[in-house]
């Protein structure tokens, strides 16, 4: 790509030159068709968000509609069930209303109660031993007892679920023998009375309780699983706010969950929510547009078009959700394996004016992992800032000295995995490339390549002539900062870039077995602070939970990443 | 005619194993690997997705796992979805008859208008009707159907407001079928009206045509009785793999009106690399097409009796 190219996109992605110049002076230079139709399809400057609006406050009470009418009507994109140890899909954390685990993520942030009121450890936090809530019971009126609390967790481990996650409660004493199959129920559990649960782990686990609020953790009758088979979740008798009343899965899946009348805390406020799975987002658009739905996802084009006007801006509502979408690079391999490296091309990328002109300002950029919002995190620049002179400067200092001495490098951009429309990912890396490109004097490759999973990537990257970049994301699927722990970890499968550190890893291990809360904290943030330090990630992006619901909706709140943790606190207001 | 139909049905059978081995080939060495999908964020545990690999028989050997393939099938048994976690067959059952109706009333409108229009074509060549259908012919084969669903979306239920959004499936004689196998039969239409022109503009110019007219036949005993009947066996044959073709699932048509069809089944099972399901899928499909293809070759048989006799 030429200089008077770049200058070009530059200049249009700016929005100091508009589409017709555009249009017309790349053609004059001579610039592929399918890149100009790219930069126009996936960024027209009249939907560019002027600067990403705040994150939507609570909307004002109203008046409650009558009972009757307390009725939510949603789509979703993706098939869906109320299945805990296998469904990861979209309605995860609906699923964890609907099931309740021992505790839950509530509206503040915080975790609190679900089926156990209290909890305590001893000093290592080595056991835990919950109180049930005497009043707690299932969907069809039986009660639920320290049996039920054993036997789904020791389900969770066993093989025979199909459970995606295993290893969950690995540190319960027994797992390896469940999980082998020598023995049903994990010998780390004492049912001391049918009100209390004494949890015995092989070691210190400050984060524990965390974990028996994930979706593994979601409590199950065990005579409607077993009896029900491989598709016991056809039928499923919960545990949380709201009961299954109909179900039909397929293609066309449909929902009809209904208040649970023997859930003994706050009854939700909705007395009915009817899901149903709409796959067409056209067809979403259509039918809330009419009236037909309350409520729908909002895609990075429409969020961008309502944020700065129109019909639906004042049904948008979102919210920072703790997730990373980032760029990252592949430190198994040269030249991505030399920290000068990674921080020359960190500090060589303008992440916000990425994040405004190539996402609609949907993503902004991400100062460090575990954000302000979440239990230790904060606002700190950590991730290196877009500083032209230092980029140039950490290139010198590396073993390469300078740009025309680094091996060939690649963007690998995969656009599954992630809720934004195709091809968005590779426009970011498209901008990525020239802004290296013109910073550093790199010039790299972009592959879009559809990639189904991680080990895909690697072995495309072993593969690949030189360093790679590539583009994935992760959550927290744990409400604890160890998190992020796993991204980063040597021995961890989920260490997707392949980093490896051996200080950092002596760090995360004297953070997850620390027992001081503030001694805790600061460790983490540490293992934060290093992750930016050595640019384990080229561009990270901040996550967003992105929605329209119809005004009429209330009470809700976006928490811990989605929606759907406040749904009790929804209603259908006349006003 | 029944052992024409029985050396038709014999050659299908290599053919569709071949399809069934093919596909399961797909599955097992195709992009992507359903169980990692399945684990979601819990992706990367290696010893959870060799627990997964085992549960599901996914560790044996290929020929093994086709020839249990191929034995459940002609039990009707296609496995179970990776990712909806119900028989294949559950949901194939769901959507065949689905896509069948779908599909009967795209053909009925392709054949009623595509015949009538291209009748009046042929019978006004390069005038002026015959210009404006070949237009309107031509327009509605160039819009895909995936443009030409949201805009018939946004007009009748958006800005007209006569309809609620037409989601979903609603029985045979509801006007929901109606819009979505008008927009899948916008597509095949000008084959039908081009086909139909031209079958009917060389009859037209037959001796025989003359002759029946000579004889004092009104025009439009000429046209159905004498045209028609001559023009239609190409029209046929085209009606028939059409139908077949729309059987087999109309992807964007029923993605765009969440129809519970084939299509809107190889559309969830592509997005979620769901194997059993895309296998599934893909040989009904395959059995449907034959089927409907030994179906135009019989009325085509019927039509043209040097067919069936081989000369």
């Amino acid at each position: 790509m030429s200089h008077e190219q770049r200058e070009l996109i530059n200049g249009f992605m700016k929005g100091e030159i508009n589409r017709r110049t555009f249009i017309r002076r790349a053609v004059a230079t001579g610039m592929a068709a399918s890149a100009v139709a790219g930069l126009l399809a996936i960024n027209p400057p009249s939907l560019l968000a002027q600067s990403l609006p705040d994150p939507s406050a609570p909307r004002p009470d109203g008046t409650p509609a009558p009972d009757e009418e307390q009725v939510l009507k949603m789509v979703t994109p993706s098939p869906f069930r109320m299945d805990p140890p296998t469904y990861g899909g979209d309605l995860w954390q609906l699923q964890q209303m609907v099931f309740q685990g021992l505790t839950r993520v509530y509206m503040d942030d915080t975790l609190g109660p679900g089926v156990a009121d209290s909890w305590e450890s001893n000093e290592d936090k080595s056991v835990w031993t919950f109180k049930l809530n005497p009043n707690a019971m299932f969907s069809d009126g039986t009660p639920i007892t320290g049996d039920d609390v054993k036997w789904t967790y020791s389900w969770i481990s066993n093989p025979a679920s199909l459970s995606t996650s295993p290893d969950t409660f690995m540190k319960i004493q027994g797992h390896e023998e469940v999980k082998a199959g020598t023995a049903e129920l994990l010998s780390g559990i004492e049912v001391t009375d049918p009100q209390t649960v004494v949890f015995t782990l092989t070691g210190s686990d400050p984060g524990f309780v965390a974990r028996t609020a994930t979706i593994p953790g979601c409590i199950l009758k065990k005579d409607n699983v077993i009896e029900g088979g491989e598709e016991w979740w056809r039928a499923p008798i919960t545990s949380g706010f709201f009961k299954v009343t109909e179900y039909t899965p397929g293609d066309q899946a449909t929902m009809t969950l209904e208040r649970n009348e023997y859930w003994w805390r706050e009854p939700a406020k909705l007395s009915r929510i009817e899901m149903a799975l709409v796959a067409d987002p056209q067809l979403q658009l259509t039918q809330y547009d009419n009236n037909e739905i309350d409520g729908m996802v909002a895609q990075p084009a429409e969020f961008a078009m309502a944020s700065t006007g129109g019909d639906r801006a004042e049904d948008l509502f979102w919210g920072m959700a703790l997730a990373t979408w980032y760029f990252g690079f592949y430190a198994a391999k040269p030249p991505f394996d030399e920290k000068a490296v990674r921080r020359a091309f960190a500090q060589a990328v303008d992440l916000a004016l990425v994040s405004q002109v190539a996402l609609s300002g949907i993503y902004p950029p991400q100062p460090r992992v575990i954000p302000s919002f979440f239990y230790c995190g904060g606002e700190e620049q950590f991730q290196p800032s877009f500083d032209i002179e230092a980029a140039k400067a950490s290139l010198a200092e590396s073993s390469y000295g300078s740009a025309e001495n680094l091996p060939k490098a690649t963007f690998l951009v995969s656009e599954q995995g992630g809720a934004t429309a195709l091809g968005t990912w590779g426009t970011v890396a498209v901008a990525l490339q020239q802004m290296i490109a013109d910073n550093l004097g790199v010039e790299m490759d972009v592959i879009r390549k559809i990639f189904a999973n991680v080990p895909e990537m690697h072995a495309e990257a072993e593969a690949t002539d030189g360093g790679v970049i590539f583009r994935l994301s992760f959550g927290a699927s744990l409400y604890d900062p160890s998190f992020i722990s796993n991204v980063v970890r040597s021995d961890s499968s989920a260490n997707a870039l392949r980093y490896n550190n051996p200080d950092l890893d002596a760090l995360i291990i004297e953070a997850d077995a620390e027992l001081d809360e503030d001694r805790r904290c600061e460790l983490y943030t540490q293992i934060d602070q290093m992750i930016g330090d050595e640019a384990v990630f080229l561009a990270p992006l901040r996550g967003t939970s992105t929605w329209f619901f119809k005004s009429k909706v209330r009470g809700i709140k976006i928490v811990n990443q989605r929606v759907w943790h406040s749904i009790h606190e929804a209603y259908i207001a006349v006003d | 005619m029944l052992p024409f139909i029985l050396r038709r049905i014999l050659t299908f059978i290599p053919v569709l194993v071949l399809l069934a081995f093919l596909t399961f080939i797909l599955s097992y060495y195709g992009p992507g690997d359903p169980l990692r999908v399945m684990m979601g964020e819990n992706w990367a545990d290696e010893a959870a997705y060799q627990q997964l690999r085992h549960s599901y028989g996914l560790d044996r050997p290929l020929l093994v796992q086709f020839i249990d393939y191929c034995r459940d099938m002609l039990r009707g048994d296609f496995g179970r979805s990776y990712i909806q976690r119900v028989e294949v067959s559950e949901l194939l059952w769901k959507a065949i008859p689905v896509s069948a109706q779908l599909a009967l009333m795209a053909i009925i409108i392709v054949a009623v208008v595509g015949i009538g229009l291209g009748i009046i074509s042929a019978l006004f060549r390069n005038q002026w009707p015959d210009i404006a259908i070949g237009t309107v012919g031509v327009l509605l084969h160039s819009i895909p159907p995936f443009v030409l669903a949201p805009i018939v979306l946004v007009a009748l239920v958006l800005k007209l407001g006569i309809i609620s959004t037409p989601s979903g499936w609603h029985g045979f004689f509801s006007y929901q079928t109606v819009i979505a196998a008008s927009c899948l039969a916008a597509y095949p239409l000008l084959a039908i009206i081009r086909q139909t022109r031209a079958g009917v503009g060389d009859v037209l110019s037959q001796d025989y045509v003359r002759t029946a007219r000579a004889k004092g036949v009104s025009e439009y005993g000429v046209i159905m009785r004498h045209v028609l009947r001559n023009a239609m066996a190409p029209v046929a044959t085209s009606l028939g793999l059409t139908f077949g073709a729309l059987l087999g699932g109309a992807i964007f048509i029923e993605s765009a009106f969440n129809i519970p069809g084939m299509g809107t089944l190889f559309f969830t099972g592509l997005r979620n690399t769901d194997y059993p399901l895309l296998t599934g899928a893909t040989m009904v499909s395959g059995f449907w097409i034959m089927f409907s293809s030994i179906l135009v070759d019989v009325i085509y048989g019927i039509l043209d009796p040097r067919v069936r006799t081989g000369k």
